[in-house]
């Protein structure tokens, strides 16, 4: 008996921007749009077939399966995301049929993190599914500036094997989220 | 709607002042200095009602991608829709956030061109709306508004980086590792 099984091709990259208004200090959001923007450029880049889901407003989404294809409606959507979201970002996560949720990688890029979130993003990492964070320190955009944030959260992460790249005011994004400079780093 | 402005009603008022001067104190002189006044403020108005007409305006905010933090041309060109058009014009259009500009177009050949720069302008998407064109006469006595059905989406996209490789292919080839932004003392 021949059994023919079917399945909805589930995307490869997700990327998952946070629009929680509550978070967004000064032009914080901007780096977030730019460092979600820039990574799903890299993906498309690699032909890589990647979604882009944005938690405002309500959510938006759009998919991107080449660079020559939809990734100028990924931009469009990018150029006019505003943090108008009020909900958590795992509750977007833990919607059924959310795009970026089922897709295999995940990269969430977001201002603000809590112990919810961590928890559902050690959830995917130890399920084996290549999980990775973007945090754009907020704190760091205010007028009299901020001392990089010690967040143990972030760490929680870090040591159960996240990747994490932390932006602040004024980094070099292309260092960033190339992870140039902790290359540089443990080069010498 | 066709008004005098603040100018105008002005050189009304003194138009009576000294037309009740004149005839307070019998100085027939002044009598055509009132007249000649309160006419200016009416043909003013008259010239206004004459040059107010349909126009149709049309906006280019030019073929290049716009990039957040860059400055923007936006581009006007209003084509009068009768015979004499004004020689000039004033476009108060509102774009969003970016607020309201006002800008005065001046006649070259039968059309009213003019460019304005907004500077500097931040991601995101923003929609020309309440266009209005302002007709006046040439000593600003009179004005007359009317609406312009112009209006156009201006998209400003987010700069973003080339990025050859990604901190998350090194972190998983490498394990666990410090995140990308100093946290590796905390």
């Amino acid at each position: 008996m021949v059994k023919e099984l079917e399945d909805t091709p589930h995307d490869e990259v997700g990327v998952l921007l946070d629009a929680d208004g509550r978070s967004v200090v000064g032009e914080s959001f901007d780096l977030q749009v730019r460092a979600a923007g820039s990574i799903l450029r890299a993906q498309a880049m690699r032909n890589r077939r990647a979604v882009l889901t944005i938690s405002s407003s309500p959510p938006e989404s759009c998919q991107v399966a080449s660079y020559d294809g939809e990734w100028r409606l990924a931009l469009e959507l990018l150029a006019a995301a505003e943090p108008t979201g009020t909900e958590p970002l795992t509750r977007l996560l833990d919607r059924e049929g959310s795009p970026a949720a089922h897709a295999h990688e995940l990269v969430a890029v977001t201002a603000s993190l809590g112990v919810e979130l961590t928890d559902a993003l050690l959830e995917r990492a130890l399920a084996r599914r290549p999980t990775s964070l973007v945090f754009v320190e907020a704190a760091s955009f205010r007028p009299e500036g901020a001392p990089p944030a010690r967040e143990p959260l972030l760490l929680r992460l870090q040591m159960a094997g996240v990747p994490v790249a932390v932006l602040r005011r004024g980094d070099d994004l292309a260092a960033k989220l190339g992870g140039l400079e902790e290359a540089l780093t443990v080069h010498g | 709607m066709i008004g005098l402005t603040e100018r105008g009603r002005l050189l009304l008022v003194l138009a009576g002042a000294i037309y009740l001067v004149a005839w307070g104190f019998g100085s027939r002189t002044l009598y055509p200095v009132a007249t000649g006044l309160a006419l200016a403020a009416l043909g003013a108005r008259l010239w206004v009602a004459i040059a107010r007409q349909p126009v149709v305006l049309k906006r280019s905010l030019g073929s290049a991608e716009h990039l957040e933090g860059g400055d923007v041309t936006v581009g006007l060109e209003a084509t009068p829709q009768r015979y004499p058009g004004p020689r000039s014009l004033e476009v108060v259009e509102l774009a969003g956030r970016l607020g309201e500009h006002r800008a005065r177009l001046s006649r070259n050949g039968s059309r009213l061109l003019t460019r304005y720069i907004l500077p500097a302008v931040p991601r995101g998407r923003y929609r020309f709306e309440a266009v209005r064109a302002a007709f006046e006469d040439p000593f600003a006595l009179a004005r007359a508004e009317t609406e312009l059905g112009a209006e156009s989406t201006l998209l400003v996209y987010p700069r973003l980086v080339d990025l050859a490789r990604l901190f998350s292919d090194a972190d998983r080839r490498a394990g666990p590792a410090a995140p990308h932004g100093g946290l590796r003392s905390a």
